[in-house]
């Protein structure tokens, strides 16, 4: 059961980098299947809350709660993750712009 | 301008001819205060300045137009690395240079310092030459957590890159304009420092490190980066090397 749990928290690491750093197509995919499907997760958990538990007792976590609570961690920092990885893309592509700009202008200002 | 004119005056030849085919690149964001000042030292030695104003909200630019340098300005303030990328882009574009100097706007550097660097580039036939707060200059004043910070940075710097440095972080640096050319920056921010010395490495520039001052007034010690930016800048770096 300790080898489950070992597993467990080891394949947050590779899950969260390639999650969230990630802008391509299909890690995109995977991270909108993720947020959509935790609301369904813990609508599914309220009326059965015995799943969860069901799960817990596959993957040697002691209680259903606390799975649920491995998942909405792991799919809310991947989330920030994501974010921060985005915000910097975008940065990048707004200081290729300012300088384009800048460059152009000067070129203009020496060559009217 | 006497004291310009003294100043050309005391250089030699060569050390003339050596400041004619350099253009100096000196980044600012709302440097009103002090630009002309440093413009007016940096005047003495070098006749080819290239202000990059990153945004500034205040008349940094046009004191800096007054003083006779050229000005290229970025509509939005970005940061120091893509100030200087852009500095190394237009310069490559002249086809007239051979050396580049980076040297900061609030007032830290000294010109003589920066015409040191650039007959050790040219001297020796280098890349590229850092200039150091910590290599036994007594005019540089740095204060004592900076100090001690500053050389923690060196030393992971030194680790990681395996360039040998005693200071990571110096904004006044020379580089020839063919060296700038493999020094792709992409680190638009703070970050650009370490980037620099990690492209060193990365390209096989030859390299060296030479003392300067680095003068901490009261203005710098307002206006400078804050020992906290480190955590943004391993941050920044970590983010984007992984």
């Amino acid at each position: 059961m300790i080898l489950v749990r070992l597993l467990l928290v080891l394949l947050f690491i590779p899950a969260f980098i390639v999650l969230s750093r990630s802008i391509g197509s299909r890690s995109r995919a995977a991270r909108t299947i993720l947020l959509f499907s935790l609301p369904s997760l813990v609508g599914y958990s309220v009326i059965f809350p015995e799943t969860w538990q069901s799960m817990a007792d596959v993957v040697g976590v002691d209680r259903g709660a606390d799975l649920l609570l491995y998942v909405t961690v792991l799919t809310l920092i991947t989330y920030i993750g994501y974010s921060f990885s985005k915000f910097r893309y975008l940065e990048k592509r707004i200081a290729i712009l300012v300088q384009e700009i800048a460059l152009l202008q000067a070129k203009e200002k020496s060559n009217p | 301008m006497n004291h310009e004119s003294d100043a050309l005056k005391a250089l030699n030849n060569r050390q003339l001819e050596i400041a004619a085919r350099t253009c100096c690149i000196v980044p600012i964001y709302n440097e009103a205060t002090v630009i002309e000042d440093c413009l007016a030292d940096l005047r003495t030695i070098f006749p080819n300045i290239l202000v990059i104003d990153d945004g500034s909200t205040d008349d940094s630019a046009s004191k800096a137009k007054k003083s006779g340098a050229q000005v290229i300005r970025h509509t939005l303030n970005v940061g120091q690395g893509l100030a200087i990328s852009t500095g190394f882009k237009w310069v490559q574009g002249q086809n007239k240079f051979k050396n580049i100097v980076t040297f900061d706007g609030d007032g830290q550097h000294i010109a003589h310092d920066a015409l040191r660097l650039v007959e050790e580039l040219e001297n020796n036939s280098l890349d590229i030459v850092f200039g150091s707060r910590f290599l036994g200059y007594e005019k540089s004043n740095t204060p004592p957590t900076k100090r001690l910070i500053l050389k923690i940075v060196a030393r992971i710097t030194n680790v990681l890159t395996g360039v040998k440095l005693s200071d990571a972080h110096n904004g006044l640096r020379a580089l020839t304009v063919e060296a700038s050319n493999a020094v792709d920056l992409t680190q638009t921010g703070m970050a650009h420092a370490s980037q620099i010395i990690s492209l060193t490495r990365r390209t096989n520039l030859k390299y060296h490190e030479i003392p300067v001052n680095v003068l901490y007034t009261s203005y710098s010690r307002k206006k400078g980066q804050s020992i906290l930016n480190s955590v943004n800048i391993v941050a920044d770096l970590v983010w984007s090397e992984t």
